[in-house]
Parts: C-alpha cells; structure tokens; sequence
C-alpha cells in the first residue's frame, strides 16, 4: 500500500473507527504529511501518529449490543458500496429498542454514533457481564442491559435478541437458563448454551 | 415452481454457469477481445490497469480454457495484483427456484470461512467483500428473503449489499449470485478450484429440498462432514486449523434463515384451506350405547364422565338417572357437547342414551296407551 495518497488515506480512514496496535480508536484528522490525529477509545484521549503502511487494521469484529445510557443501542454494519476501511456512520446502523432509556432514547443513541465511547470498546471487545448482573444493572437502572453482543434484557423482564422481543423472565431470574422464550423464538438457546457465537449443540428443526 | 428466470421475465434461462471478472494492474496490459474475454478500464483500480471479463457466461467445464487464454494472453505483461484487485466469480442462478437459491446462499454462507481462508487471508474483514460476520446488516435482506419469494429481491437498495463477499444485487441485474471473496491473481489452478466448489455448492442446493434439512444435515453431523458432503473430495482443499470453530460461527450468525424459512412453511399451511375429514356438523355423534344421537332426539342422562378431560362439575352429578327425559337441542362440535332442553348444562354425548329417536313417540309412552 506504498502507494497510498492523503486524498486515499481521508478516503480510505478520515472519521472511521478502525484497529490500531488491536486496539479501537477513532481517526479524527489526517494531514498534508500523512499525520494522524485519533481518538483512543480505550484511554479516552487524542493521540498523534505517522501513517505507515498497514498500521491500520478494519476491525473484523462485529459490534451488537452496546451498554450505553443505562439501556442498550443495537449496531451493525452494512455491506454497502462505500470506500471506507472502518466503522463509519456510511456504513453503521444504530437501532434502539422498545425498552426504557432513562438518559433519552436520542441522547443514548447520538452517544454510540460518536463511535468514541468506552462501551462500543466493550462491544467489540465481547465485554459483557453475566446474565444475573446484566439484569440486576436494568433493574437498577430501570432501562436495560445486554448480557450478549446479541441478547438483552430489560428492567421489565423481558429478554431481547437484537431489535427482537424474544422472551421474558421472571424476577427471580439467575441464569440464561431462566429464560422463557417465545416458541416462535425457541432455538435461540442455541446461541447462549455456549460461546455467544459458537453453536455447537443444536437439534434437527 | 416459478425460477428466477420466469421471475425475471425471460422464457428461458440464460445459458452458461460462470462469468468471471479478473482485476489487474500492473504493465504492458493488452486490452483483449478474443477467447471469450473483452477487457474494460475500472475506475476502483490505479495506473496502468484493466478488468478482463468474459463476454458471456460459459459452462463449467469452459471455465479453464478462458483461463488458461488469458494467462497465456497476458504472459508478456507485468501483473500487480494489489490490495484494490480481485476476481468476481458469477453463478448463474436462472435455473433455480427460490428455495434452490436460499439453498445455494445458506451453504454458501455456512462455508463462508473456509472459503475467505482459502481467497486469501487478506480478504477476511476486506471491505470489497464482507463477510456475514463482518457486516451482518446483509442478513436483514436474507431474512427477508427466506420468509418470503423472489419479490423481496426487488426491495434490495441499489449498492445496498453490493461488497457483501455474496452480492445478491446480481441476481435482479444479471440472474447470478456474485461471490467476490478471491484475492487478485490470475493462477489457473487457484481460480477453478474456486469455481469448482461453487459449482459444488449449487449442485448440493439443487438437490437437497430446502435450509431446514441443510441446518438439519448439518446438525446430525459435524462442521467438517458437513463441508465434505458439500464439496467431496474437494473439500481437503478448504482445511485449516481453525476451519471448524469458524463453520460453527458461521452457523449461529445465520441461524435465523433456516427458522425464516421454517415459518414461512407453516404460515403458508396454516393459510392453506384445510381438507376437514369431519366437517364440522356433520359427523355422526354417538350416545353410550353407540346409537347415533341427532337434534330432536331424546334422551336421559345415563352415566358420570369422570376422565378427568371433560368438564363436568358436580352440580351435573342432579342430572344422572334423575328419570328425566331431555330433548336435543343442539350439538356443538370441537369439542363434542350436546344441548339438551331444559337443562342448565351441555352434556357429553358419552354421557346420553337416546331414548327415543326426532319424530318417534317414546316407547314406554305408546305401550301404555295400547294397555288403556
């Protein structure tokens, strides 16, 4: 990639959140001599560093649930014909759910979309808390928090599967094995029965 | 079945399996218009540079000799196959039916891995050619797509899905799916094995009857017999250390189309007028001693049903041999119950013995007249 202009590189990186040293940060300018100006989400603070060659990476992780606000944002990215390498707003969607959002649906979700926050980190990073303590936190919050880059679940007991209400648990509720699903919707305790994307034990439909 | 091709609105379908589109950059590029190639200048590439393309689609077995064509074409030149090149590989599609496609995607998708490792590691995360896992917007049309029939394809936004490593966008444009996952390169051997597990996958889909007995066979098996019941002998070509955690992944994201899928079936035989073989009303109810019981007859209350599945209270229990006899009312179907006049509940049929059938005069009655 030597041959990379600083048009390529706005093109290519410019307001993206990609991969550097395996760690997420935000490209927030790119100068005249190929000087980088990011935004690290993990330390929370403005970095300078000279663009070489391969120094950044797409991130090739998906992002699901974001504990953000006292609730969740769900996001992911779309395969359109755009240029970027990274996460960016041309290729990202944020979708809240039908839960509460006790810090504002629209503040929580402009919060995600600045693709700087600790907590899309976290996202990426597969940082989720148990099912008992992600439902003890909505509880507390009186919103919602996921347990899962694609479950959720809320302070009214109910059990989300990305933008989908899948099922509901009762107050007592400990284990993912709490969980009563929909019958429509029974087939995802594949999906928690072991890693969160790793299905190994599954049945004939 | 309707296939893509009537869909699409040709009588019949396009000939040939594969196009191929190879990008290369590099010198002394000769534009080419013979062989089953044109050439034309791609504006995502830089320098000296051309994409060549077959100028129809051909037949599996044609696919080497177009390849071995255009290498010995662009022998002379100096190849640059950079990180802005690929070969797009084109799979007609025509002759499918919508479930042989959503077949043909979902093997595809449960393969996606080995595939990726195989096009080029470099490929895994590429943005000219996501992944399912990279870019899992792609399964908001594909679940769509397996819950309903071909019209959805036409809801699917131009460029929408168009870097997915699978573009469906090809198949309202062209009739084929396009597969967009293998690096630059123009080694012969690399290529058709590529196309040949393609070809694979298609004929696999074309055969097995729909996603649920692909989760199913999946399910009853393992990653790797899974990959070489798809792909035979071919299927060593794809191994990697890794290759059966990454199937596996790749099997939770796209668990939910076979469950799509799954619904649709049952919604569509659930709007299906049902064949009744009792239609309500009018199958036969019979009374404890198996006489048929019909509106008008009359009848006594003979026995207690205690089964526990019948409702029956016991303010019922006054009714039983209380020498009444009751006329039927009504019979209500689904379940089964009986109305008899004058009587606050509705009774089994199990529960009656008819005692005198609409129109005749009780038996006991009519000997007592005779008596007088």
């Amino acid at each position: 990639m030597v041959d990379v202009s600083v048009d390529d590189l706005i093109q290519l990186y410019l307001n993206t959140l990609v991969l550097y040293k395996n760690k997420p940060i935000f490209v927030d300018g790119i100068g005249k001599t190929k000087k980088v100006t990011y935004f690290d989400l993990s330390t929370q603070r403005n970095m300078v560093v000279d663009y070489k060659e391969g120094i950044f990476k797409a991130p090739t992780r998906r992002i699901g649930f974001i504990n953000i606000g006292k609730s969740v944002v769900y996001s992911y990215r779309n395969p359109v014909r755009r240029y970027k390498i990274g996460y960016s707003h041309e290729n990202l969607k944020f979708l809240t759910i039908e839960v509460s959002y006790p810090e504002s649906r629209s503040i929580t979700k402009e919060r995600a979309m600045s693709l700087k926050s600790p907590e899309i980190r976290d996202s990426i990073f597969n940082s989720y808390p148990s099912f008992e303590t992600a439902f003890m936190l909505a509880k507390e919050f009186n919103g919602a928090y996921a347990f899962d880059k694609q479950f959720a679940v809320c302070c009214r007991n109910r059990v989300w599967y990305k933008t989908d209400l899948v099922g509901t648990v009762n107050d007592s509720a400990k284990t993912i094995y709490d969980i009563v699903f929909d019958k429509e919707y029974a087939h995802l305790t594949l999906l928690l029965d072991n890693n969160y994307e790793k299905a190994t034990s599954i049945s004939r439909i | 079945m309707k296939k893509l091709h009537q869909f699409l609105g040709y009588d019949t379908p396009k000939a040939g399996d594969f196009g191929i589109e190879i990008e290369v950059e590099g010198a002394n590029l000769p534009s080419v218009t013979t062989g089953g190639w044109k050439s034309e200048k791609d504006g995502s590439l830089r320098g000296e540079s051309y994409e060549y393309i077959f100028t129809n689609p051909v037949n599996r077995d044609k696919v080497r000799k177009n390849l071995d064509f255009l290498k010995h074409k662009l022998r002379d030149s100096k190849l640059d196959f950079s990180f802005r090149t690929s070969v797009h590989v084109h799979m007609n599609m025509h002759n499918c039916t919508h479930t042989q496609l959503l077949n043909t995607i979902y093997t595809y998708l449960l393969l996606e891995e080995p595939f990726l490792s195989y096009c080029g590691k470099e490929r895994k995360g590429n943005r000219f050619c996501l992944r399912l896992q990279d870019a899992e917007g792609l399964l908001d049309i594909l679940n769509t797509l397996f819950k309903t029939d071909f019209n959805s394809l036409m809801i699917i936004r131009p460029d929408a899905v168009r870097y997915a490593a699978i573009n469906l966008e090809s198949l309202t444009k062209y009739g084929s799916l396009e597969f967009r996952a293998m690096r630059g390169n123009l080694d012969v051997d690399v290529i058709d094995n590529w196309v040949e597990a393609l070809y694979r996958v298609r004929a696999f889909a074309m055969q097995i009857e729909n996603p649920i007995e692909i989760h199913n066979l999946y399910a009853e098996g393992s990653p790797q017999s899974f990959m070489e019941t798809v792909l035979g002998d071919l299927s060593k070509t794809f191994y990697y250390p890794k290759m059966v955690r990454d199937i596996q992944k790749s099997f939770s994201l796209s668990l939910d189309l076979p469950y799509c899928f799954k619904n649709k079936i049952e919604r569509v035989n659930e709007n299906k007028p049902k064949i009744k073989q009792n239609p309500v009303g009018k199958y036969p109810v019979y009374d404890f001693n198996f006489t048929r019981i019909q509106i008008g007859d009359r009848v006594e209350i003979v026995r207690k049903i205690e089964d526990g599945v019948v409702y029956w209270p016991v303010e019922m229990d006054v009714y039983v041999n209380n020498g009444e006899v009751y006329e039927v009312e009504d019979i209500r179907y689904d379940p089964v119950h009986i109305v008899l006049e004058g009587a606050e509940f509705v009774f089994p049929a199990e529960a009656l013995s008819v005692v005198a059938k609409a129109g005749q005069e009780i038996e006991e009655e009519e000997e007592e007249e005779e008596e007088e």
